[in-house]
Order: C-alpha cells, then structure tokens, then sequence
C-alpha cells in the first residue's frame, strides 16, 4: 500500500473544518500524521486560551502512540483470590461489555450493590445483538472486571458476586 | 452536492462494501482511501485500498458513526469526495452537509434529499403528492389516543413505525388496541434512543405482501431511470436474506406501474445518484403501495447489476463527479435472474446467534455465473462489533429455474469453517417448494420455514436484536 502525502496543506484543511464545526473533538492519523482537536473546554484540556476558543495546540503531527487505550487489560482487577461465597458471572459469549442501558445512563450494577438472580448486571454485545447478562444468583456486588465498551471473551469474568453463602 | 472532478474517495464504510466501492473506484480510474477503526486495520479493505485513514476506536459511536472524523478524515488523506456506502452514516443528512462544506463531494443525494426522503412521514406525503399509494394508516401519530384512533380506522393488526427508522428497524407488529396501548411508548422510547426521534406513525399491516423494490438512477442534469426491480420477501424479523431481479411473482403489468410509481416519486424529490423506492405488493388484491426510499445503494444491489449489467457504484461515482448517466431508459435490459443469498457468522440453531471469531476455512464458490462480494479470507477474525454479514453470494442464470440450481451446487461449494453460518439455512430454503413456486411472503420465513428447519425456533430463550421489540 502506498504512502499518502499529508501535507501541511491537509491539516490545515482540517483544522478550518474544526473549526466551522460543531464537532467536540477529531482525532484522525493518516500514517505518522496524526491530528487531534478538541473544542475549547478548560474542564477537559489544559492548553485552552482563556477565551474559550478552539484549542488549536493538539494541531500538529503527533507520534502514534505505542499502545492504544484499546489494548489495555479490560480485567485489571485481580482474579484471583475470590472468596468462596462469591460466585463469578461470565460474559456468555465474546463482544463488548457495556455496564449501562446507554451512554451517560447510570450503571445496571456496581459495587456494593444488592442484586437478584434476575437482575441485569450489563448488556455484551455481539455483532449488534444486545445480550443482557443476569446476576444467576442474589448477593451484593464485590467486584466489576469488565471496562465499559471494551471487548470480552466468552467465560471471561465480568463480575464477582458475594452470595453470602447462599449459592455456595 | 457539488459536482466536480473527483479524483481520490474516501470509503466511509466497512465490510464488503468497503471492498466493493475500492474496486469500483479503481475501474473509474479514481484513488480509493479506506476509513478504518481500530478493529479494521488489517481488513481486506485496508490491504487493497490505497490508503488508510485511522478513525477511532472499534465501536461503531466511536468511528464509522462519527461525522467529524469522517470528514476530517477524508480532509486529510487529501480526498475530495466521500462514499458512505449502507448503513453508518450513508442516510444521515448531517454527513452530506459536513462534506458540503468543506468543498467534499458527497457520493450520494443532497442532504435536502436525505431528509425528505429518510423521514418516513415526510416520505409518506412526497409519495402521495407524486400520485402513489401509501399504506393505509396515519402520517404522524403523536400521541397513543391518535395511534389508537388511526388503527381501529385501518384495522388490526397494524405496524407502529419509527419516522425516523429505517431498513426494518424501529417497527413493531400491534395485534389489537391493548397491545398498541402497552408496546406505544415503549416503541416511541426505543425509537428516540436509536434514532434521536420518538416520532411514530401507524401502518396497516399487510398479511401476505411481497417486498418489491425499484433500482432508482438519476444523475444532475434531470434525467432518472429505473433499473428493474427486486424482489426481497424473504425476511426474518423484517431483515432480507435473500433477495432476487427480477421480481418475477410480480405480473410485468403491476411491475410497470410499480416502476412509474418509483420514478415518479424520485422525480418529485429531486432525486440525484442511485437510491431505491420499496414497496409492498399484494399480490391477493392487485394492489401496491409504497413503504420507504432508501437514499443510498443497497445491499442487494449485485442482483440488480447481474441481471441488467450496469455498475451500480462505478454509475454513482461518475454521476457525482457530474457527468451524466452512461445509459437511457431505453438501453436498461433485464436478462436471466439473479438470487443473493447473505451469508452471515451466525447460528441459525441457536437462535441466529451471532457468531464472531476467526475462519479456518475460507472457500467461497467460483464458476460461470457465481459472485461473491465479501471482505472475509481464511485467517481474517471476523470481530464483535459490527454486523454479522460475512459474503453475499449471487448466481446468475438464464430463469429463476436455473439460478436456483446453480445457487444450489454454489452453496454446496461454500467452505466456511472457524466461525458458524447460515449456509445450511440457504440450502433448505433453496429446495423448499414454497420457494421453487415462488409463492413466499414477507412473514413466510419465520411462519412456515424456520419452525420446522429449527425444531426449537421461537422457544428457545434467544437474545433479542436490538431495536426489534
């Protein structure tokens, strides 16, 4: 595959769509060139003129970087060492784990809380079918492995769920 | 759309489209740039294309959904036109307004288009006003007393509708005035989640009806053609699967007026580039009417292309760099019939289990009148996050007759091994009686086949689409 040329003239093309826009943020890379705008909001960017303005600081050819937030441990909760009244609730199938019924919506379930055997812990989705995992058991919330639209496996654990010795 | 010279696209798509729209870049002498997530970096699209645009992470909110990054994209891969293929962003007017203005040529209608013609109630009126039947029922129902109101007038059962749906989404089948008072605002909750609009309006339900639709073609100096019709019954909850040209069941005479209808309603949207106006047929009744424009090209289009010869993308990339239509009215001939059958990672077994994963084995059929659009190859893991279409093969042959056979010994050939498919579904459909005579209906797949191919349909405790309930 061969090389695009993304010149100067190109980003500054974007930038000028940026900035007409209404677009919260672009981040697009086109071999080692990569530009990254966000709107000016001094509660999510450090570089933001006190004016309010588009911050333009990001516009400029950045290094790719190593390891992409994609690839970081969805599970980084240890595993091990799960007591014996906590049961693990596995992801069914493999897909994206999501923790609520939809974006900015509170989760189906987190730490500490008490769930029934009916409750829906999270949604995992495969291929746009949305499969609601059940608690399988009541007890409370001790542990959530999954990271919010991040890719599972099938049988990879998903949440710890402390029966208090009832399912044991 | 501003039409001028184009001379390196930017595929705003993925899967076999993304293939399909690269090659047919590349017959019209054009560069093709792939737009890619993070899960789509090592696609077939990605290897064949020229180039490659990074656009996000893998959930399709995060890139393909995502305007911005589309267009700026394209801007800097040094694109001057976007394709938006199906699906994504391909019937989102807001797409075609951000290429507007940044000087980006839009593969497709005007954003003016889109709306009119995406907007199911807005349709609704373009095709009453151009002279077609529409569907007995409501144009906007607001309110749960309306919708009420509307179907006793049509009478159960009817269909309650997203405005803003679309390719079979957003709709749900009322049986009686309880259930409609029960499934309205959960389906208007449903509809305003998915699509940013709880609008909904009321259809009468057709019992038997054909899914019939028309190949629009129209480029920017006025002149629109139709090219031949397809007929896509077969349907499982109001998804194709398989899809055929010409609409054969259909007799030539209602197949005209159909094909006026059609013209007649592009004509009054002002339509430019290719789209397709669909319709139910009652066959029972001798009567039509129109259900939806899709703005875009169409899955199925290859059956279209098998039968008539004419290439559909290459025709839409030269009518939006401005040039007119290659052919007339009068060159548009129908020879032999083609069947498409979608080929998904999925378990019709198991409830049409979606089934992600790597292939194994990769052995699509080859032969004289076989096709197959796909981006999959032995190795390529088909990932999680986008639909389950893995190929779409189509067969060719001189009558249904024989395109049935020769689809049969092409499905024989498919060697799929790593990730479960629906071949085997195909196979039995294809030497179904109901099928051979060409007797199907809409409903027919999930009411008479599926329950004795899958002894369990129906009871099984299968996930639920979304957007299906």
């Amino acid at each position: 595959m061969r090389a695009l040329s993304s010149d100067t003239e190109a980003i500054r093309r974007v930038i000028e769509a940026f900035e007409k826009s209404s677009w919260s943020e672009i981040d697009v890379r086109v071999g080692s060139v990569r530009v990254h705008l966000r709107a000016g909001d001094a509660t999510t960017s450090g570089s933001v003129p006190a004016t309010g303005q588009r911050d333009e600081a990001h516009a400029r050819p950045e290094p790719v970087p190593a390891s992409p937030d994609l690839n970081e441990p969805s599970n980084a909760t240890a595993i091990a060492g799960v007591a014996a009244d906590e049961i693990l609730v596995r992801s069914p199938s493999p897909g994206i784990f999501w923790r609520s019924p939809q974006p900015g919506a509170p989760p189906f379930a987190d730490v500490g809380q008490h769930v029934h055997s009916t409750s829906t812990l999270c949604i995992v989705e495969v291929m746009k079918l949305m499969n609601h995992v059940k608690a399988g058991v009541a007890g409370t919330v001790v542990a959530v492995f999954g990271r919010d639209g991040v890719a599972v496996d099938k049988d990879e654990p998903l949440f710890a769920i402390d029966t208090g010795g009832r399912a044991a | 759309m501003t039409p001028g010279p184009i001379r390196r696209v930017l595929v705003a798509n993925r899967g076999e489209i993304a293939v399909r729209i690269i090659r047919a870049c590349r017959a019209e002498g054009l560069e093709a740039v792939v737009a890619v997530s993070d899960a789509d970096v090592d696609s077939l699209a990605a290897q064949i294309a020229d180039g490659v645009v990074a656009i996000g992470a893998p959930s399709p909110a995060s890139s393909y959904l995502r305007v911005g990054q589309i267009v700026a994209g394209a801007l800097l891969a040094g694109c001057d036109a976007v394709h938006p293929g199906y699906g994504f962003l391909s019937e989102q007017p807001a797409l075609a307004e951000a290429c507007a203005a940044s000087g980006l040529v839009f593969v497709g209608p005007s954003a003016d288009v889109i709306r009119r013609g995406g907007d199911k109630v807005a349709a609704r009126e373009c095709a009453r006003s151009a002279g077609v039947p529409v569907g007995a029922g409501s144009d906007a129902a607001i309110s749960v007393e309306h919708a009420a109101q509307v179907a006793g007038g049509v009478g159960f059962p009817v269909l309650l509708k997203a405005a803003a749906g679309g390719g079979g989404r957003g709709m749900v089948r009322v049986a009686d005035a309880a259930e409609l008072a029960e499934r309205y605002p959960v389906a208007s909750n449903e509809a305003l989640a998915a699509f940013g609009d709880g609008r909904l309006y009321v259809e009468r339900f057709v019992e038997r009806a054909r899914h019939v639709e028309v190949q629009l073609m129209a480029d920017a100096h006025g002149q629109i053609v139709h090219i031949a019709h397809r007929d896509c019954s077969l349907q499982r909850r109001y998804q194709k699967v398989v899809e055929e040209a010409p609409a054969s069941a259909v007799p030539p005479a209602m197949r005209e007026r159909i094909a006026d209808a059609a013209v007649a309603i592009g004509r009054e949207l002002g339509y430019v580039s290719a789209g397709t106006v669909e319709f139910l047929v009652d066959l029972d009744h001798d009567e039509f009417s129109f259900l939806e424009v899709n703005t875009r090209v169409q899955v199925e289009h290859p059956v279209t292309e098998m039968v008539t010869g004419i290439d559909i993308v290459r025709e839409q990339l030269r009518i939006a760099a401005g040039a007119p239509l290659s052919f007339g009215q009068g060159d548009v001939a129908v020879e032999g019939h083609a069947i498409e059958f979608r080929i998904n990672a999925e378990s019709p077994t198991l409830g049409f289990l979606p089934s992600p994963g790597r292939l194994t084995t990769w052995q699509p059929p080859e032969g004289p009148g076989i096709r197959v659009d796909t981006h999959a190859f032995e190795g390529y893991v088909v990932p999680p996050y986008y639909d389950s279409l893995l190929a779409k093969l189509i067969v060719h042959g001189v009558d249904r007759a024989r395109a049935i056979e020769r689809a049969a010994a092409a499905l024989d050939q498919f060697e799929v091994a790593g990730v479960e498919t629906n071949i085997e579904m195909h196979r039995q459909i294809l030497g179904h009686r109901d099928f051979i005579a060409n007797t199907v209906d809409t409903r027919w797949l999930e009411r008479v086949f599926l329950p004795d191919f899958e002894p369990h349909f129906g009871r099984s405790a299968a996930p639920t689409p979304q957007g299906a309930h």
